[in-house]
């Protein structure tokens, strides 16, 4: 019976498996040689994914590979428990953020007062957002503007524009409220506009 | 009715904002390659986590297990070594 279902697994090509199915596949499986394959195959899919998003977050290439390392590990290991109400990447993006904050606030780069205070800041600020500029703003200044940013603004602009977070996802990942949350992300859009606009003033 | 006016407009904004950020940032992913041996070095900690864990669950679990299961019933664990 055993053999038989090893079998079948080995015709199955893992590469063809969906996210669900490799994990069906982990929390059924007893063989330690299946889990390890699917294993594999989680790492196949998402460790690039994740050292790049480590690499923009912190922007130091040995950084983000200790982060790599650490976050694969973490995912691997809690993966039986991923409920699957959402899509793994979500999950795995998630985890990736959480540590990276926690990193970030370890190395004293990033402080929880950075979230919370800038929505306060906000009743008081009235930046021009200049559309035609920002459209028309070349990939490369961008990247440079990006980098100008704080840690706090350059995440949570990652977290909704790149990836496509809800407003309510990065309430939960940052442990705050969804009305700070929507001032935060106004706050940090306002001041890369600010950068994007005195970058077109000094062309 | 300007109030209503310029809240909407301010919105629209905002809107045509989110939407050129969105189609920027995704422009902006870097593809930056991984390295090589990291791989292997995720999966030997893993091992080395597994393994700890099941050194663990043998002190802790197993093996006060099986001293219980002697002590509960000795005769009988008797008699089982007297046979062989």
């Amino acid at each position: 019976m055993q053999d038989r279902k090893l079998e079948q697994i080995e015709k199955t090509a893992f590469d063809d498996l969906s996210d669900d199915g490799l994990i069906s596949l982990i929390t059924t499986t007893r063989d330690p040689i299946v889990l390890r394959k699917c294993q594999e195959q989680i790492y196949q899919r998402y460790a690039s994914k994740v050292y790049n998003k480590c690499l923009s977050i912190v922007r130091e290439k040995e950084d983000a590979r200790d982060l790599t390392h650490d976050i694969i590990v973490k995912i691997l290991l809690k993966i039986k428990s991923f409920r699957g109400d959402s899509p793994l990447f979500g999950w795995i993006y998630a985890i990736t953020y959480n540590h990276c904050i926690s990193w970030l606030k370890k190395k004293n780069k990033l402080k929880m007062q950075d979230f919370e205070l800038a929505g306060r800041e906000l009743a008081e600020d009235n930046s021009e957002l200049d559309l035609k500029i920002l459209n028309e703003i070349r990939l490369e200044n961008l990247k440079l503007l990006m980098h100008e940013l704080s840690e706090a603004d350059r995440t949570i602009l990652l977290m909704r524009y790149q990836d496509g977070f809800a407003v309510k996802d990065i309430a939960k990942i940052l442990d705050l409220g969804e009305s700070a949350v929507k001032m935060r992300l106004k706050r940090s859009r306002d001041r890369l506009s600010d950068l994007v606009n005195s970058q077109h003033d000094e062309e | 009715m300007k109030n209503k006016e310029q809240k909407k407009n301010i919105g629209n904004i905002e809107a045509e904002f989110d939407r050129i950020l969105q189609a920027k940032f995704q422009e902006l992913l870097p593809e930056v390659q991984i390295p090589e041996n990291l791989q292997k070095e995720v999966f030997n900690t893993l091992d080395s986590i597994e393994f700890i864990a099941e050194v663990i669950d043998l002190f802790t679990i197993k093996f006060p297990l099986v001293n219980l299961k002697y002590l509960d019933d000795p005769k009988q664990n008797i008699k089982a070594n007297d046979k062989k």
